[in-house]
């Protein structure tokens, strides 16, 4: 290698690493300015004293001397601060921030260019050395010792320090264990925690993203090869079956055979032939017994390279995921920036930044997060006076709530304590827009105009600023998120704040999905998106506010049917062979966003490997891209987030209708009810169509079997005694008749007698019920055995 | 199975000779100064059309088509060439024409540029040409309607040539909805 290549490789590496003490001492340093606990303070002064100090050296390793420099005077300055030698203000705050500013912009900044900056670095440098000096020309260490006996002087001032403390303690060290021992018995503990973290670096290698991205990939195919492989498996395992029947035959054939010998005289010829079935007859039990055995070790071998695949893949993915923590660094003067251009006071909470996740998730959630926190600044949070009108604390609190919920699955939390978003304004802006009517938005409900704002155009403030107001804002965040798989949500509390939901899976390119098929076509749906998926019966379905709806978990949810939703042709359903007719439905989404959907079949679970849809669909409604079986087919794969907002204010077709309609005639069994008494036959007529029968009646005997012979029906309740043809008689005729006569016939009398009974089973019925033991489950019974 | 192994190697032997051609024809072209150019011909319904080979990436044997629901009619569905996924067209439903019947769409040609890529179904690959340049018509009153729009012209014995480059730039090909 030669030292340019050095050189450029040693670029590479300090800018990672600059990037990173960069951001460490920015959000110290917000830190630190916020804080007033003195022990707190000691350790954020300790951290960017010492990330100056190693940038200074890591700039000066590569030769950027302004940088270095600049480190030079934070570094000194920080040390005079550590020693408490001078005070903190609100200007040195400042400087700071713009000299680790000026250093992050000259950094990012091509080399041709950076001449330009280098003035304003030295015009830094040369304010943060006049920090150094006392105004008021006492020399420091005096200056030390004349603060300790101030009893006004803020506590905070005397900051606990670091262990670069340790190195000069050698100099006060009587004046300071005299004056405060608890503090310097405390110090020790606190300090040799640091060194600690440090070395933790030493373990760790940096390797460059592309590299571990393509591992990543390559390591993501081998899904398909281990799908592959159980595919392979089964034909193996269909082979042997098939071979296992042949063997079976062949042993029938020989028993057979051997048979037929027994009765044929022996004959050599014969025997011959013996022999050679007997040897094909080994040859298969053979063939049997190897393709078991195979069929057993592949299964075996196929279940461990299945598990190594997973786990491989599981530990690749782990080397790309981050804390959240890393994404988070930059807010704090961000948000320190943004709220003191627009005159606000904001405060931020963070919570579970240690949790991690793919590093893409996180580097395409940087932009969505930033516009939300911005838009919380600007339009959420209000200027501190009307804050204290409304009787809340002056400074406005924006949350940041970073939450694992599964294994696979991470909800992030914004919310502000602002004034929430007003809905009417927003109503009104969407009517302005053209984006509804006047009278559509006055039904809307609060939640179908809280997800207006997700429409470009909406904005509810009335000042575009330069931060934010354009309206195009949301509807970009949701894009973005859509990306990432990921779902958004926005509950907003009028005048007491917005909370934006981001729910994200913890990697990106692989999930577990369910192949769900509609129409005839197989889509996948993500697990991570699915609540339940559940059978219905067409007399679950309710009707509400023009809708359908159905109750999941006692709460209802809007039905639609995937093939409307998807404008795919409807196919008749398809047959399921429970007693009842049921369809399966899965229902999808999160919280007050919840969809149930109705499809043809759920097929199965399996991982899924994302592809695009190629460079010509760029972005098609409801498909969020496409995955390849083991197989090799092409499963679309769909965008929940679209499927939802399709879904809302929409009810299931009248085609679908149509179909679940006849779907349910179609499996409803028809009865003929023969009975000459009105009041019975409409009893009943009443209790079997209750029970679900199609129900058709007949006055007598020969009504009925005239009725019989042009309709199908698929069983006969007849009574006994009946005018022009009795029960009996109405029996004999169905069993006579060729088409009729496998039909299941229940006669139901009043005659209670074993000669009629006799009779009655003699006239060939199925079944011979007493009205006076009449009762409803007997009959239900009886119909449900025979039909 | 055995059709299929045909089918593939029948196709590789095409992608082969439009590569061979390919290299001939660069020498080709700088010879004759660029009189004729090389073209892939096929049949689609009673038609013959013939595209240039340089935007030409591969001709495959079409397999089994995936639907993609919320695409316009003139995409047929989606293809799986080697594990990346490809969007296939069929160019009479683009081009309007009236429904021809009885075709066996069989062979998919993918046409390439870094912006766009789409294959295109064919009925029958006829196999590599070459086309005089002056031998193209620009137009025939046959050919009026949205068509002309994609050709370059029609040549003499009626071979309908089609301009890959309006192809492959034009916006109704690029679907964002």
């Amino acid at each position: 290698m030669n030292n340019q290549d050095l050189h450029q490789q040693l670029l590479e590496a300090f800018k990672i690493e600059a990037e990173e003490r960069i951001a460490s001492m920015f959000s110290n340093l917000t830190d630190l300015e916020k804080s007033t606990d003195p022990e707190n303070r000691g350790k954020m002064l300790e951290i960017v004293y010492r990330e100056a100090h190693s940038l200074k050296g890591a700039a000066r390793s590569v030769n950027i001397i302004p940088v270095e420099t600049l480190c030079q005077e934070i570094e000194s300055l920080f040390s005079k601060l550590k020693d408490a030698a001078i005070d903190f203000t609100p200007d040195i705050f400042d400087t700071l921030h713009d000299s680790v500013g000026s250093i992050e912009t000259y950094l990012s900044t091509p080399e041709p260019q950076r001449e330009k900056l280098e003035k304003a670095i030295h015009d830094l440098a040369k304010k943060l050395s006049l920090y150094k000096q006392p105004e008021n020309g006492a020399a420091p260490q005096n200056r030390h010792i004349e603060e300790k006996e101030l009893p006004a002087a803020p506590q905070n001032i005397r900051a606990p320090d670091g262990p670069l403390r340790k190195k000069k303690s050698s100099a006060p060290p009587s004046e300071k264990a005299a004056s405060n021992p608890t503090a310097e018995e405390a110090q020790p503990n606190r300090f040799s925690q640091q060194p600690a973290a440090k070395t933790w670096l030493a373990d760790t290698v940096r390797i460059s993203t592309a590299k571990l991205d393509s591992l990543l990939l390559k390591t993501e195919e081998l899904i398909t090869l281990k799908q592959i492989l159980n595919q392979h498996l089964e034909q193996i395992q269909d082979t042997s079956r098939s071979i296992g029947k042949w063997r079976k035959l062949s042993e029938k054939s020989k028993k057979e055979l051997y048979e037929i010998r027994r009765q044929f005289h022996q004959s050599s010829l014969l025997d011959q032939f013996f022999d050679l079935y007997d040897m094909n007859h080994d040859q298969i039990n053979d063939t049997d017994n190897q393709l078991s055995e195979l069929s057993a070790s592949m299964t075996h071998s196929s279940r461990i390279l299945g598990g190594m695949v997973d786990d491989l893949l599981d530990e690749v993915k782990k080397t790309s995921l981050l804390p959240f923590s890393t994404l988070f660094a930059i807010l704090p003067r961000m948000i320190r920036d943004i709220s003191r251009d627009l005159g606000k006071d904001v405060d931020l909470e963070i919570s579970g930044g240690e949790i991690e996740i793919d590093k893409r998730i996180l580097e395409g959630l940087k932009d969505p997060l930033i516009h939300l926190i911005r838009n919380a600044i600007d339009h959420g949070i209000e200027p501190p006076d009307a804050r204290r009108l409304k009787q809340k604390p002056p400074w406005g609190k924006i949350r940041i709530t970073v939450f694992q919920p599964e294994s696979n699955k991470v909800e992030v939390t914004i919310s502000d304590d602002g004034k929430g978003i007003d809905l009417e304004t927003i109503r009104h802006k969407a009517v302005h827009a053209g984006l509804i009517s006047a009278s559509r938005a006055a039904e809307l409900s609060d939640e179908e105009t809280t997800a207006l704002i997700l429409q470009s155009g909406i904005s509810t403030s009335p000042l575009i600023t330069e931060i934010s107001g354009r309206g195009l804002g949301m509807a970009i965040v949701q894009e973005h998120i859509e990306n990432l798989s990921g779902l958004f949500l926005i509950s907003t509390d009028n005048g007491h704040g917005t909370a934006f939901k981001i729910e994200l899976p913890v990697s990106l390119s692989t999930f577990r999905g369910v192949i769900v098929s509609a129409s005839g076509h197989d889509f996948i749906l993500p697990v991570a998106h699915i609540e339940h998926t559940i059978q219905i019966e067409p007399g679950d379905i309710k009707s509400a506010e023009n809708k359908s709806v159905i109750s999941v978990n006692n709460r209802p949810v809007s039905l639609i049917s995937l093939s409307d939703i998807l404008g795919l042709p409807h196919q008749p359903l398809p047959d399921t062979n429970a007693k009842k007719f049921t369809m399966p439905v899965v229902v999808m989404g999160s919280g007050e966003k919840t969809i149930a959907c109705i499809v043809d079949h759920v097929i199965n679970e399996q991982e899924v490997l994302v592809k695009s849809l190629g460079k010509q669909l760029k972005r098609v409604p409801n498909i969020s891209g496409a995955t390849i079986l083991g197989n090799g087919r092409v499963v679309p794969i769909l965008n929940v987030n679209d499927l939802i907002s399709n879904a809302s204010g929409k009810s299931i077709s009248r085609a679908m209708e149509k179909k679940i309609d006849m779907k349910q005639k179609e499996r409803q069994k028809s009865l003929l009810i023969v009975e000459d008494s009105f009041t019975s036959r409409t009893l009943l007529k009443n209790i079997l169509e209750a029970s679900g029968y199609q129900i058709k009646t007949a006055i007598d005997g020969e009504d009925g079997f005239r009725q019989l012979r042009t309709q199908p029906f698929d069983g006969v309740i007849s009574d006994v005694e009946m005018p022009k043809m009795n029960g009996f008689e109405l029996t004999r005729k169905i069993r006579a008749n060729k088409q009729l006569s496998e039909k299941p016939v229940i006669l139901i009398t009043s005659l209670d007698s074993r000669e009629d009974r006799e009779r009655g089973v003699e006239a060939g019925a199925d079944a011979y019920i007493v009205k006076s033991k009449f009762d409803q489950s007997n009959l239900l019974e009886v119909l449900e055995r025979l039909l | 199975m055995k059709t299929e192994s045909a089918h593939a190697e029948s196709a590789n032997e095409k992608i082969l000779q439009i590569r061979a051609r390919k290299l001939a024809q660069s020498r080709a072209d700088e010879n004759k100064n660029g009189d004729t150019f090389s073209v892939v011909e096929f049949r689609i319904a009673h038609e013959t059309y013939a595209l240039r080979l340089q935007r030409i990436r591969i001709i495959h044997p079409l397999k089994e088509l995936t639907f993609i629901p919320g695409t316009p009619d003139f995409i047929k569905g989606v293809i799986n060439l080697r594990g990346e996924i490809i969007s296939v067209i069929d160019l009479k439903v683009f081009f309007d024409l009236p429904d021809q019947g009885n075709t066996r769409l069989s062979q998919v040609i993918i046409l390439t540029s870094d912006q766009m890529e789409f294959g295109i179904l064919a009925d029958e690959i006829l196999g590599v040409g070459e086309i005089l340049k002056n031998d193209i018509r620009a137009s025939l009153p046959t050919l009026t309607g949205i068509r002309a729009d994609y050709l370059k012209g029609v040549t003499s014995n009626g071979v309908v040539v089609l301009d890959d480059e309006k192809l492959l730039t034009d916006e109704k090909m690029c679907i964002n909805l």
